[in-house]
């Protein structure tokens, strides 16, 4: 087999994709690229699923249940992303910032 | 490929998944309408719109659903059981509710932009077609696009008053933080389909899975949904969003969540734990892992309401607190399914049902507690301004009786205290702790419920026992200017719903019926056949 992308190149590939999500998430004080790390983990999980269903071609009804859920996860993340969008600029009118340490942005804290 | 000569599902299958498409079809209804009502007038009409949508959705469930019979549905992507029923019972009954107690939001509002929105309607009933199809998800793929559904609509409730900052701010953690879990969700149920092949729940619970790689990716995925749905629930650590997301809601969008998202949340948390366990893929060690979960969750929910001024936010913190509660059930389900406790055997299968039946009764209770004080909130509104302090609800009892006693049934009914719903709700829940081996667990529970009635009777203390314009305690300045806690006579929907959720509470503490009852029932045992 000179296959390059094996079932676990691919995996390795979308967990990384995840973990760089979750560690943007966390770590980064913007509002919108907090909202691209979220993303990059839905593309983590949405590729890891690519990988599965593939690992899975040869199994009649297996495969398509990854299939569909990609797709299904796509129209999600694009719903979802525009939704935080539209947060963030309702958001932006008030603290006129879009950094979570804003010193406008403590309206909540306790 | 071979041409498709069996057709996937019947009509009459899908016939049964009509009580998710309704809630959603009220939805386009009150959106239509909402066009012809003038602007800045009362959303009366939508609101009865929304109730009546409801209402009709619960007595369709309730016939679809209930029974035995054919329960998967749709390609086995829905399961049409007792136990959706139950569940959507609460869901339905707060969206009702809800539609009435946030019909007056904003009505004297000076600003245009804080005024109601006809779209909270629609918004509300598309997030209760969302909570329904998460309760009856049978599949990985539907219950994702349901938790996607309901929380896209919550996010959106939650920051519909795009004028106030903190409507804004709470949306926007709450979206941050909710999006995050999704991921978590997403990726867990990836792993969980490389390790099974499948998405369906039914076959994942009935595949041996030995160990092995496979077993070991299952758990992972199954631990990083259950990650996933503890963050909608609100469970410690993942908690935070909480009391900013309720604090920057209108009240009637807080009253919303804090019931239907997590009865729904809970009802996928139950089907995933029952599914893993049948395939053997939660053992001893995720157990303990809810364990502690539960005993935190008690712990910072309690605590946290102690030093509260602010009633959403002290609400927030008891709906954390809820979530322990409710979780020492759960446990006692996953506690079933583990070959090495002590109890393991045909008797713990009964354990397991009788603390489903103990959920479901208890989101009922804590769902019309929660749902009576959220809708006094709404009562209290002024100018578009929530109640922000309890120090501001002295002298309710003299302004408006009916309203101090409904919050006082609903602050005695969070509390557990004996014949309300809440006490019946704990005390079925603890009783399946116990029988599971949980003693330890369900006394910390009892003395973190003996906490909660120190600050559940603050509330009263300030309706009852101060004056109008009096400090909430000995030593603190009198407020400048107190808030006016006349009644108004037009606010009929939020009295509609405060008085449907006061007598509820003390219905279902006294007399809670054979027939609901049997429901309960019936709803843990089509989870747990």
């Amino acid at each position: 087999m000179t296959e390059i992308t094996t079932p676990d190149a691919i995996q390795l590939v979308a967990a990384a994709l995840f973990a760089v999500g979750v560690f943007g998430v966390l770590s980064r004080r913007n509002l919108l690229i907090v909202l691209m790390s979220v993303e990059l983990m839905l593309n983590g999980a949405i590729l890891s699923l690519v990988g599965f269903s593939r690992e899975f071609a040869h199994l009649p009804g297996q495969s398509e249940a990854g299939q569909v859920m990609v797709l299904m996860a796509m129209a999600v993340a694009a719903a979802e992303v525009a939704l935080g969008l539209s947060i963030v600029i309702a958001l932006f009118r008030h603290i006129r910032s879009v950094d979570v340490d804003a010193p406008r942005a403590t309206l909540l804290r306790s | 490929m071979e041409p498709m000569t069996e057709l996937p599902f019947t009509g009459r299958e899908a016939a049964r998944a009509v009580p998710i498409a309704l809630p959603a079809l009220f939805g386009l209804v009150a959106l239509c309408l909402d066009l012809f009502l003038p602007r800045g007038r009362s959303k009366g009409p939508l609101a009865i719109t929304a109730a009546a949508g409801a209402l009709i959705t619960a007595l369709v469930t309730l016939a679809l659903w209930r029974g035995g019979g054919e329960t998967l549905v749709i390609a086995e992507t829905l399961s049409a059981s007792s136990f959706a029923a139950a569940l959507s019972i609460t869901i339905l009954l707060a969206a009702g509710l809800i539609a009435f107690a946030g019909v007056h939001h904003g009505q004297d509002a000076p600003a245009v932009a804080t005024q109601a929105h006809g779209e909270f309607y629609a918004l509300l009933l598309f997030a209760t077609s969302g909570m329904l199809a998460l309760v009856a998800a049978n599949d990985l793929v539907t219950m994702f696009v349901a938790v996607e559904t309901l929380s896209i609509a919550v996010y959106a409730m939650t920051g519909m008053d795009r004028r106030r900052a903190r409507s804004a701010e709470g949306a926007m953690k709450y979206f941050v933080l909710g999006a995050f879990s999704s991921g978590f969700l997403l990726y867990g149920m990836s792993l969980l389909y490389g390790a099974t092949g499948t998405m369906d729940l039914t076959r994942i619970a009935a595949l041996p899975l030995a160990d092995g790689r496979n077993a070991n990716l299952a758990a992972m995925g199954g631990m990083l949904i259950m990650v996933g749905l503890l963050f909608k629930v609100g469970a410690v650590p993942y908690h935070s969003w909480a009391p900013d997301a309720y604090e920057g809601a209108p009240a009637a969008v807080t009253g919303f969540m804090s019931v239907g998202v997590k009865v729904a949340a809970f009802g996928a948390v139950l089907k995933v734990v029952t599914s893993l366990g049948e395939a053997k893929v939660f053992g001893a060690g995720p157990a303990w892992a809810l364990w502690l979960v539960a005993a935190l969750t008690m712990i910072v929910g309690n605590a946290g309401a102690l030093t509260q001024r602010n009633p959403r936010r002290l609400l927030a913190y008891s709906a954390v607190a809820h979530t322990g509660y409710v979780l020492i059930g759960v446990l006692a389900v996953a506690r079933a399914f583990d070959p090495n406790h002590p109890l393991a055997g045909a008797g713990m299968l009964d354990v397991a049902r009788d603390a489903t039946s103990g959920v479901i009764f208890y989101l009922l209770g804590y769902g019309v507690a929660n749902l009576a004080a959220f809708a006094v909130l709404c009562h209290l509104e002024r100018k578009g301004e929530d109640v922000d302090d309890l120090g501001d609800l002295a002298g309710l009892s003299k302004k408006q009786p009916g309203a101090a006693l409904v919050m006082t049934l609903a602050m005695v009914s969070l509390a557990g205290v004996p014949a309300t719903a809440g006490f019946l709700g704990k005390f079925w829940v603890f009783r399946a702790g116990i029988a599971a081996g949980d003693l330890g667990l369900v006394i910390l529970a009892l003395a973190t419920s003996a906490l909660s009635l120190y600050y559940y009777l603050q509330v009263v203390v300030a309706m009852y026992m101060r004056e109008p314009g009096e400090a909430l305690y000995a030593g603190e300045p009198a407020p400048a200017a107190p808030r006016s806690l006349d009644p108004e006579p037009r606010r009929w929907g939020s009295r509609l719903a405060y008085v449907v959720g006061g007598v509820l509470i003390v219905l279902l503490g006294i007399y809670p019926g054979e027939r609901l009852l049997t429901l309960v029932v019936q709803g843990a045992q089509a989870l747990l056949s």
